[in-house]
């Protein structure tokens, strides 16, 4: 894609840290991707590059980020070299993530001060950047909080709308076959485990032999330490499988297995697993959390307890019972269909496209004078 | 008390809710399991292995003891890390 002069568009994005399995790296390459799509170039840059090398991403090199028309800055907890990036005298834009609030690290300093140190460095952001964009309804009253000027929705994935990319799963309708329940998230308070851990407890009573909980994500040390206690202390060695990090294909594979998803995250800002899910025709179980609430609308199977000998029947009645689990998806299908419609290639190219032909259009003095008002909108 | 909604079906959603209360109250008994259990292994424990379990429970259930902080900032359970966890802990009873 280029402007009147021929000139190609380009655009950079960077985040702190860039993974290959974390929801912002997640974001970042859809993006990258669906940029390309319509020819707009463009590169992944970060501080930290974890489980990843260029050229797919590359380490923060002011010198390389010169050559664009927008860098979108992705920002979540705080970012350390915030101020050295507002140095660069390009137009930037806000991604904005969820921060996780600090009273979900009592454990660990570090992530508590970042989590704060995140929630201040918007107010910098606020100044430095020409628009905000954020991936849901949730983030965005948080951005209207913090007194951002018409913050925009923009896609966090891509769900084809006529879904015909849905991979029909196998349902294992056998009678006592055993069951395997699944999570995927990174192991910390905030995404609560240790409650998922509990209710397998009874869930091990009423379940046929050999079912299986199959925790997957990335790991907390000191909260892995509690959650191995626990598991060693309910005598759950061999039921509970803590799986650390998995590739994509592994993920696939434990999509594939599973006969539910149980989510019961306390704060959530969307949750992509859930759509991924979905997506592969496993029921969802959930905590009404805002984001979690807002990923799902009305679908899945919305819980209104956290009790673990509460869930842990729930879930039971349920899964036994046919003509609920065609219920669920059924409207897990429809809440998909739902989320394409906002959720698309399309939509990021159409939002990014419109944003930077405003930029190459607007002389860079302007911007800066104007800036502070976040002049840019959809 | 509706313990849980499935969207659209409300008949269901209101003969499952009561299936599952139902058994609630059968197995009431059952109930606290799952901390009976803990305090019950927790007796069986080493010393040192309990007071651990005891203050990462503590930590993750609304109560933090900042004894965990020391965890991460030792980045593992060394020796010395257990010996001031149990000072501490015997300093809070």
């Amino acid at each position: 894609m280029k402007d009147e002069f021929q000139q190609p568009f380009r655009i950079h994005q960077y985040h702190y840290s860039v993974s290959s399995s974390d929801g912002i790296s997640y974001q970042m390459f859809f993006i990258q991707s669906a940029l390309a799509h319509a020819g707009i170039s463009g590169s992944v840059f970060a501080t930290r590059l974890n489980d990843i090398s260029s050229p797919k991403a590359f380490k923060l090199d002011f010198e390389k980020m010169w050559d664009c028309d927008l860098l979108l800055i992705h920002h979540s907890l705080g970012n350390p070299s915030l101020k050295q990036l507002n140095h660069l005298e390009i137009p930037k834009a806000l991604i904005y993530h969820n921060i996780t609030p600090a009273q979900f690290f009592p454990h660990d300093p570090t992530l508590s001060a970042l989590s704060e140190l995140g929630r201040k460095q918007l107010q910098i952001l606020k100044k430095d950047t020409i628009a905000a964009f954020t991936g849901s309804k949730f983030n965005f009253e948080e951005l209207k909080k913090h007194l951002f000027h018409q913050p925009q929705l923009l896609p966090l994935l891509d769900i084809p709308e006529d879904l015909k990319e849905v991979k029909k799963k196998k349902q294992n309708s056998k009678k006592g076959a055993p069951k395997n329940l699944l999570f995927v998230g990174c192991l910390t308070p905030h995404k609560n485990q240790n409650q998922l851990i509990k209710t397998f407890y009874y869930l091990k009573k009423l379940l046929p032999k050999h079912s299986k909980l199959y925790l997957v994500g990335s790991q907390d040390p000191v909260f892995l330490s509690y959650l191995n206690l626990l598991i060693k202390q309910l005598n759950l060695n061999l039921e509970i499988k803590l799986t650390g990090r998995v590739t994509r294909k592994i993920l696939e594979q434990h999509y594939e297995m599973a006969d539910a998803f149980v989510c019961l995250s306390k704060h959530e800002g969307f949750c992509i697993p859930l759509v991924e899910a979905m997506s592969r025709q496993v029921p969802v179980f959930y905590l009404t959390t805002p984001g979690v609430k807002e990923t799902m609308g009305n679908s899945g199977v919305a819980l209104h307890t956290e009790d673990p000998f509460e869930v842990a029947q729930i879930i039971y009645t349920v899964l036994e019972n046919p003509k609920a689990l065609s219920a669920i998806l059924r409207s897990q299908h429809r809440r998909l269909i739902e989320l394409g419609r906002e959720h698309n290639v399309d939509r990021v190219q159409k939002v990014l496209l419109k944003l930077v032909k405003q930029v190459r259009s607007t002389p860079y003095f302007q911007i800066n004078r104007r800036e502070s008002e976040q002049f840019i909108t959809a | 008390m509706k313990l849980f909604t499935l969207f659209d079906e409300p008949d269901l959603t209101r003969r499952l809710n009561s299936e599952v209360s139902s058994a609630l109250v059968r197995k009431a008994q059952d109930h606290n399991q799952v901390e009976t259990t803990l305090k019950m292994k927790s007796k069986a424990l080493g010393r040192l292995k309990f007071i651990k379990l005891h203050l990462l429970h503590k930590e993750f259930s609304g109560h933090p003891t900042h004894i965990s902080r020391m965890l991460v900032a030792s980045g593992r359970y060394a020796k010395r890390s257990l010996k001031l966890m149990k000072i501490r802990f015997w300093e809070s009873q």
